[in-house]
């Protein structure tokens, strides 16, 4: 009885941790911590927000209502605490290589390595992922919701035109 | 020696009349009699009692074996459902709004798409600056 008691336990906290990765739980489980910035903005925030005209971004102006009004939510983790930053940044590798992810992006520069990831269907994006990993800190910044592919690559297209 | 049959027979004035005739003398060992018969009576019923309680008991007991086979998964099923639960509703409940006021979500939106813009320009200033490279090894090799 002991035995079968302890098993079940343990499947318990295997199911526990499962959830914890999730995207959300991963926030909830860091966004209390002292060593973390959190910041979430949720869709009804979004709709309060209104109908964003455009937004500068890498020094031109950008339309990002269209990706705005079709969030979910948006979130950022951010820590400069060594041992919180390797703690998220596991849990994140661990939740991105579980959903399947896409690596759109990989940028490494002067000892910081950059990664955004795309899940989704062939014409949506269900969730956005950039990870900036330096060798102490760790942000995350996750958009949730059904933003249009095209969209969000336009969005990506103009940032990297506006540099030219 | 009268049969029941001849008793049932008599009449209740019969009966005060036999009763009261004392030269029918009573064996002397009645009373004794009655009395172990009425023990006997006692005991017997207190065996039967003891019998009724004994199988009351077995079943009780065999009742509580069974609840308290029950009652520790029962107890431990209860204990991981409610925190199941709490882990689970912990970790996909909806977190709370980091801004009250939309003007202020904005600004925060506004410094997300920043930050991601300029970290992917920073990737293409290194694809850029690694292009010229690219072109004259092409050339070389043409």
């Amino acid at each position: 009885m002991r035995r079968l008691t302890v098993l079940v336990a343990a499947l318990f906290m295997l199911t526990a941790n499962v959830w914890a990765q999730d995207s959300k739980g991963i926030y909830n489980k860091y966004s209390d911590n002292e060593e973390v910035s959190a910041v979430y903005i949720s869709a009804a925030m979004f709709k309060l927000m209104g109908k964003v005209p455009s937004m500068d971004v890498g020094g031109g102006s950008m339309d990002i209502g269209s990706i705005i009004k079709n969030l979910d939510c948006m979130y950022i983790l951010d820590s400069d605490d060594p041992i919180v930053s390797k703690n998220i940044k596991e849990d994140v590798s661990k939740y991105i290589s579980k959903y399947k992810f896409e690596l759109l992006m990989e940028i490494k520069d002067k000892g910081e390595v950059v990664r955004i990831y795309t899940t989704g269907s062939e014409k949506t994006v269900t969730q956005f992922i950039m990870t900036a990993a330096e060798a102490d800190a760790f942000t995350l910044i996750c958009l949730d919701g059904t933003m249009s592919r095209a969209e969000l690559e336009k969005l990506i297209a103009k940032a990297t035109q506006d540099m030219d | 020696m009268k049969r029941l049959e001849d008793i049932d027979r008599l009449s209740a004035l019969d009966l005060d009349r036999i009763a009261s005739d004392e030269s029918i003398k009573v064996p002397v060992t009645l009373k004794r009699d009655i009395a172990v018969t009425a023990r006997a009576l006692e005991m017997a019923s207190k065996e039967e009692e003891e019998i009724v309680e004994e199988k009351r008991s077995a079943t009780h007991t065999r009742y509580r074996k069974i609840l308290k086979m029950i009652s520790y998964p029962a107890a431990a099923v209860a204990v991981i459902t409610i925190g199941m639960g709490l882990s689970f509703q912990d970790s996909v409940s909806s977190p709370k709004d980091t801004f009250d006021d939309p003007r202020m979500a904005y600004v925060q939106m506004e410094q997300v798409f920043g930050f991601i813009s300029e970290k992917m320009n920073a990737g293409m200033d290194i694809a850029n600056a690694a292009e010229p490279v690219l072109e004259k090894t092409i050339n070389a090799l043409k």
